[in-house]
């Protein structure tokens, strides 16, 4: 088929193009500044004159860039596994690594490498030290440092197993001891590291990719194909895989991977695979660091190595020609270029010591072969040369880093690659920036120039050569870090120009394909394997469908089918499937997610499922069932029956977002015929593909826990410590133990409860409630808020800890109790006009302690309604009374002992003046002060009365007494700020009123201690009681 | 937009036009051009876009960003022109060539060289119509043709005198001045395309200059000379066959040892592999050279060549297949290589497929090439 192709365009690739674009041709650095990456959008570049055929037309142009090219759609939204993953791949997780770490990685080198690190210094010492038992003469015993130097070894705590020994040998010996001296060591060691994180970056040595794939001679009807990749630990394994392709009609091709890969097992990482097929042999060309190695494939058999060369320096490239069989062109770091046939040495053909055409301080190098069999490109990061290798002196310029390419500052040359499949004279050359065609008959300048947006450095390239003359070349380019992967299409450069078709397309990429729903520590493993740098990139085109390869660094190998579109309407149906299928899937998914929270059980059933419906799915065709069975085997790695339970958690959903691009772009595609709509991709994943993804996590994820290992530990010997002998459990017991297990298993079993009654264990043992806790032991402020947030309002509490709702109740309060005032002078008979003066002073207070009432509970209401005039005053208490539970279950009982520190209060608080009070009172203030002093003693003496009255009844509540008093206490005393306690700003008024307002104040005192008396307002009207009881 | 989904990409874009607002001018310079960058694309691929929203789009784009003024509008007058609205982008193209905005239309010198090179171009294509169209009595018509040609070579002059690849600009200057019969001139200016240093080496230069001269009946020494220096650039080239031909004709021994390795030149690159032609050519050359009794060249130029040809050309498996796909280009390639001395290494080789592909293309091809092979056969 190449050779088809290679005939066809081959004639063809002679023509020169009649007219380029027009294009300035400058000397000179390149200057402009790299500013965005989007520079390769909604540009025509230049324009020409076509040639039509038809000269009735007018004018016709073309440009150089043209917005439709073909289209190339995704079958599937993410990369399908083709192989399973690699099970011995090794990915160096956590943070990345940083040159500071030195003395770490000098400590494992020492503990884990003795031998390297001590050997030569442990042999000169070796014979002066003894770690016998034995003692000898003229030896230093070490028996003890024997241990020691065991627990190194190990995990452990680092303040335990020091002797005494250890820092004195370490003092004596450190500088010695090592084969290599510790500053040195560190010194390597730390140059190394930055040299490691810079590589973490971009890999320079991968540039190429090690993955190949070409086809073989159709066999018995069969088109087959041979993929080359690297694999094992560390890609040191060579794998020549023969897949058979196996077409659908309508249907991406099959790629049957059954049969087993010949492995050749390699000296060191395979860091790039080159083939060619020339004539009826396939040359493959395999590079290491140091070795290169060259196999070759005939039709039908089995692939021969034929030579492996050494190299001193490090190899950079390895390019196998596609004109001549067994020849290949290799360059090292050295700069030093080799023509090498196989079968014979290779020949030197060119030295560059230093850059060719500035000093990018860059040791890549890169070979490639022409269109003519013996002139070889030879580029490094400032440019590529044509080099003859016939003669030493003759080269010239293809492609260099400066303004006439339109180069930006700091550009630098990643990739050259020669085109040969798509154009005999063409070369690519690939920067951090843009891609450039170069065509070698017109060196210097480009034939053709992409941005290709990519965000790291292009290192792979393919070219997939049009199928026929109208169509256009593929050119795929692939980044490492994420692996990016773009198609850029391109044609011409024979008749016509070269021109780039369509915009740049990204690919999709292993690592962003997956939103993979699962624990979240294997979702990070998961995470972690499929973000490894790319590290190969291979194409192949078959029957309208191009299939792109990507090898990771893990050397997992992923593919993916693009299908191209090439009538003008695009066929709907797969896209109303997708819109239709979104929501099942979606729904699928979330119950799948739920199942997992339930129970083992539910997730198997579920799997079950699934695979009856998987076997519906194929109901249609024996041989696509039998395609995808083996596509399922294929990637799956055999492994015991515990892969089950892993699988059943390994669901991922590999369902996108949903938009609504599908449904609106098929709109416009019914409205609109005049322009190509393009055929939107699948939003979703087909359910075959999700099967295939789900075995292969569930390999992935088997293969990391069988390596999982804990780390080791020191282990301390228990034996000696553990002298007492293990009880035999008694028969009836383990019968006991026995049976519980089974009614355990069987209650899980049917997902119900396994209760203690049901079991023969002995009944359990009550276990006493702990003591309730009372809140008012704990009278502090602190406990006071806990129990307030407890009851559920705390925040109520702050509030009137700050006192911030103070008027709002006062104004409540005053409502409430007027209404209740109004409602009792209809009762009041007689003794209701003999108070006008106290009735706006009676009011202001009543309304204030109705609204603590209401505040006490509801049980509080009616004592205060039957005696409001006796509590008027009682309960007119600043706001840091505790609304405690306590409180709300006795009020009758609290009403009885706040009765005499509120009257205590409101005797003592009078000399203290409240400063909120009007200047109209200043007068009275006078005349509180005075009066207040009399009426301390009197206080006293009442208060001790009424204590010694209340003893009995008090005895109980002693403590809650207390704690309140201290907090009227320091309420009083504290009350200096702004926010004044409402019942203050009574007692600074009081004075201004008659002596009977007072009395009756104090009365009403009196009057709480017998709350039994029902008829207080009768009480409060006799200001003749009260006065003796001042008196006394 | 990567992934090619243009609805969301216009949404997305949508909102970004508020980085429009942005005050740092950089910011501002760099959003806008974005904006245009991405607008054009989303439009160009939007299924319903019209030629009054790209209008509309450029227009603004070229006015809220002066610092890319002359780059959008070259592409706006690239996409009229693309869009068959001829008149438009001309009068775009001059619109912006007269266009001054101190030091930022310093900055953008290349792009207004090139506004007006298309200007030129243009005026070319007008001259052109006129050309075709205009009755060649009518002096109204002669004279406006002049006029354009005037403006189109001033213009196109200045752009080609700038070192660069210019093949349209050069093209219509040099056929201008043909027409007005100014033969030197366009001389000059191909030679100057051709030759000078500062230019890249560009074949069609000299592909022009040799069509010129062939054109205008020049002698056979200027051509080969010319298509000496083309040898020199690109051996691979097309003309390297005329040039082989007319060398052939000269009859110089030097020219008959440059035809020889010309001819051989052109058969290393495996774009020449299959081709008929080119080995005519060799055959023809060598048999001429054969005549002459200059089998020593043949010998010399074989000896360089003798390795990678018998792994290029003369494998067993080119046998098979030239037998198979062109048994005629089987046979030059074989008597080549009797000429080559090689024919016990390479014919004996061929000769093992002989059986097989007499038989097979006897059936398929009939007698002729049969004859012709047996005929061969006898010869070797």
């Amino acid at each position: 088929m190449s050779g088809l192709v290679s005939v066809a365009g081959g004639s063809m690739d002679n023509k020169f193009p009649a007219q380029l674009f027009p294009h300035f041709y400058l000397d000179g650095p390149p200057d402009l500044k790299p500013l965005h990456l989007y520079g390769g959008w909604g540009s025509y570049g230049q324009v020409l004159r076509a040639i039509s055929k038809t000269a009735q037309t007018p004018w016709e142009f073309q440009a150089q860039h043209v917005a439709e090219g073909e289209m190339w759609v995704p079958v599937e939204p993410v990369v399908t596994p083709l192989l399973p993953p690699n099970a011995a791949a090794k990915i160096f997780s956590g943070p990345p690594v940083s040159p500071d770490d030195f003395p770490e990685h000098m400590q494992h080198f020492y503990v884990h490498h003795c031998k390297d690190s001590f050997f030569t210094m442990g042999q000169l010492l070796g014979e002066h030290f003894n770690f016998g038992r034995k003692w000898c003469k003229d030896r230093i015993k070490m028996g003890r440092m024997h241990k020691f130097v065991d627990c190194l070894k190990y995990k452990k705590c680092e303040l335990e197993h020091t002797l005494e020994r250890v820092p004195r040998y370490h003092n004596l010996l450190k500088d010695v001891v090592c084969d290599i001296p510790s500053a040195l060591l560190a010194e390597l060691l730390h140059e190394e590291l930055t040299l490691q994180k810079d590589l973490e970056e971009f890999q320079p040595s991968t540039t190429g990719g090690a993955l190949g794939y070409f086809p073989l001679e159709d066999f018995e009807g069969q088109k087959e194909a041979c993929l080359v990749y690297p694999r094992g630990e560390a890609l040191d394994s060579l794998n020549f895989h023969r897949v058979v392709l196996e077409f659908n009609d309508g249907k991406p091709p099959f790629m049957n991977m059954e049969n087993a890969p010949l492995v050749f097992k390699l000296n060191g990482s395979v860091r790039q695979i080159s083939t060619a097929r020339v004539d009826d042999e396939a040359t493959i060309g395999v590079r290491l660091d140091h070795f290169c190695g060259v196999w070759m494939m005939k039709d039908g058999q089995r692939p021969r190595p034929l030579q492996v060369i050494q190299l001193e320096e490090c190899c950079t490239s390895i390019s196998v020609s596609p004109h001549v069989r067994a020849e290949l062109v290799v360059a090292t770091e050295s700069g030093a270029a080799y023509h090498w046939t196989v079968g014979s040495r290779p020949q030197k053909f060119r030295d560059e010591r230093s850059n060719l055409y500035f000093n990018a301080k860059s040791l890549w190098r890169w070979c490639e072969f022409s269109a003519h069999p013996r002139v070889m490109v030879f580029a490094d990061r400032t440019g590529a040369e044509l080099t003859d290798s016939r003669s030493s002196d003759c080269s010239h310029t293809l492609f260099r880093i400066g303004k006439t390419a339109g180069c930006k500052s700091g550009e630098r040359v990643f990739l050259a690659k020669y085109l040969g499949q798509g154009h005999a004279h063409h070369h690519l050359i690939a920067t951090q920036f843009s891609a450039y065609v170069m065509d070698e008959r017109m060196p210097s300048v480009p034939a053709l120039k992409w941005e290709h947006m990519m965000e790291s450095p292009p290192c792979f390239a393919q070219i997939v050569p049009a199928l026929d003359s109208k169509g256009t070349s593929k050119i795929l380019l692939g980044a490492q870090k994420a692996q990016e992967t773009m198609l850029l299409q391109y044609s011409g450069g024979r008749e016509e120009p070269c021109r780039a078709h369509g915009p740049v397309q990204k690919l999709c990429s292993p690592c962003e394909s997956l939103t993979i729903r699962q624990l979240p520590h294997r979702q990070h493993k998961v995470k972690e394997r499929l973000a490894v740098p790319a590290a190969g990139l291979a194409a192949a085109q078959n029957e309208g469908f191009l299939s792109v390869f990507q090898l990771t660094g893990a050397g997992d190998i992923f593919c993916q089918m693009l299908k191209l579109h090439s009538d003008t309407h695009p066929e709907p149906s797969r896209n109303i499937d997708s819109v239709e299928s979104l929501s099942n899937l979606n729904s699928q998914s979330t119950q799948v997610s739920e199942g997992q929270e339930e129970s083992a059980e539910e997730t198997k059933k579920e799997g079950k499922e699934q695979e009856v419906s998987d076997s519906e799915l194929f109901s249609d065709s024996d041989s696509e069932r039998e395609q995808y069975q083996q596509r399922l085997s294929q990637v799956e790695v055999v492994v015991n029956d515990e892969r089950d339970s892993h699988a059943s958690d390994a669901e991922e959903g590999i369902s996108r977002e949903p938009s609504s691009v599908p449904d609106s772009s098929m709109r416009s595609a019914q409205i609109n015929s005049a322009r190509p709509v393009r055929p939107a991709s699948p939003e979703t994943a087909s359910k075959e593909l999700k099967l295939i993804w789900k075995k292969w996590l569930a390999s992935l994820l088997v293969e990391a826990t069988a390596k999982e290992h804990c780390l080791e530990h020191w282990q301390l010997r228990t034996r000696d410590m553990m002298r007492f002998k293990v009880k035999y459990r008694d028969r009836l017991e383990e019968d006991q133990f026995l049976s519980l297990r089974k009614d355990l298993t069987d209650a899980m079993k049917n997902r119900q409860l396994l209760i203690h009654k049901g079991t023969y264990l002995p009944p359990l043992e009550v276990a006493p409630l702990p003591e309730a806790v009372d809140p008012s032991d704990w009278p502090d402020d602190l406990s006071q808020r806990l129990t307030a947030s407890w009851g559920g309002d705390w925040s109520n509490w702050w509030d009137e800890k700050l006192g911030l709702n103070r008027d709002t109740k006062i104004e409540a309060l005053r409502r409430k109790r007027r209404q209740e005032k109004r409602a009792k002078a209809r009762n009041r008979v007689a003794l209701s006009g003999s108070f006008t003066s106290s009735v706006s002073y009676q009011d202001d207070l009543s309304g204030w302690s109705s609204g603590t009432s209401q505040y006490l509970g509801s049980d509080g209401e009616s004592f205060v309604n039957s005696q409001s005039a006796a509590e008027d005053t009682a309960l007119s208490e600043p706001e840091t009374l505790p609304k405690s539970p306590v409180t709300q279950r006795r009020p009758t009982s609290q009403a009885t002992e706040r009765s005499s520190p509120e009257s205590f209060k409101s005797l003592r608080s009078s000399p203290s003046k409240p400063q909120e009070q009007d200047s109209a009172m200043v007068i009275s203030q006078s005349q509180n002060q005075e009066q207040g002093q009399a009426p301390t003693v009197e206080t006293d003496s009442l208060f001790s009365s009424s204590k010694t009255a209340l003893k009995p009844s008090l005895s109980s509540q002693q403590k809650p007494k207390l704690w309140q008093q201290q907090d009227y206490l320091s309420s009083l005393f504290g009350s200096q700020e702004p926010s004044q306690d409402p019942g203050q700003v009574d007692d600074g008024s009081l004075p201004v009123h008659s002596a009977a307002a007072m009395s009756q104040r104090l009365g009403s005192s009196y009057s709480l201690r017998r709350p039994s008396q029902p008829r207080a307002s009768s009480q409060a009207s006799q200001p003749q009681r009260k006065k003796s009881r001042m008196g006394f | 937009m990567l992934h090619h989904r243009w609805q969301d990409a216009a949404h997305y874009l949508a909102a970004y036009s508020q980085m429009l607002e942005e005050t740092t001018a950089h910011k501002q310079s760099l959003a806008c051009e974005i904006i245009w960058r991405l607008g054009t694309e989303v439009l160009q691929h939007h299924p319903n876009s019209r030629l009054e929203d790209f209008n509309a789009l450029y227009e603004r784009m070229k006015n809220s960003g002066v610092k890319n003024y002359a780059k959008i509008c070259l592409e706006h007058s690239f996409h009229l022109l693309l869009n068959g609205n001829f008149n438009d982008a001309k009068r775009q193209l001059s619109v912006a060539a007269s266009w001054r905005y101190g030091k930022q239309s310093a900055s953008q010198s290349m792009e207004l060289k090139l506004i007006h090179a298309y200007c030129g171009f243009l005026d070319y294509f007008i001259w052109c119509t006129k050309k075709s169209s205009g009755t060649s009595s009518d002096a109204n018509t002669s004279r406006e043709m002049h006029s354009y040609f005037r403006q189109a070579s001033v213009t196109l002059q200045e752009i080609i005198t700038q070192p660069g690849v210019w093949d349209p600009f050069v093209l219509s200057y040099v056929d201008m001045l043909e027409f007005y019969n100014d033969q030197e001139g366009a001389l000059k200016v191909l030679q100057n395309y051709a030759y000078n240093k500062d230019y890249p080496s560009n074949p069609n230069a000299h592909v022009y200059l040799y069509q010129f001269l062939k054109r205008h009946k020049a002698p056979p020494a200027k051509l080969i000379s010319t298509l000496k220096v083309l040898h020199c650039l690109v051996p691979s080239h097309e003309l390297m066959l005329e040039y082989c031909s007319l060398l052939l004709k000269s009859e110089v021994e030097e020219d008959m040892q440059d035809c020889l390795t010309i001819a051989m030149n052109l058969l290393d690159y495996p774009s020449w592999k299959y081709d008929l032609n080119a080995w005519n050519c060799l055959l023809k050359v060598m048999t001429v050279l054969k005549k002459n009794g200059l089998k020593h060249l043949i010998d010399k130029e074989w000896e360089k060549r003798r390795d990678l040809w018998l792994t290029m050309h003369y494998r067993n498996c080119h046998g098979k297949k030239d037998s198979e796909e062109n048994a005629k280009l089987l046979f030059v390639k074989a008597k080549v290589s009797k000429i080559f001395g090689e024919h016990k290494a390479t014919i004996n080789s061929l000769l093992k497929f002989w059986g097989f592909s007499t038989r097979k293309t006897a059936k398929r091809k009939g007698k002729e090439e049969k004859g012709c092979l047996f005929q061969l056969m006898i010869k070797c």
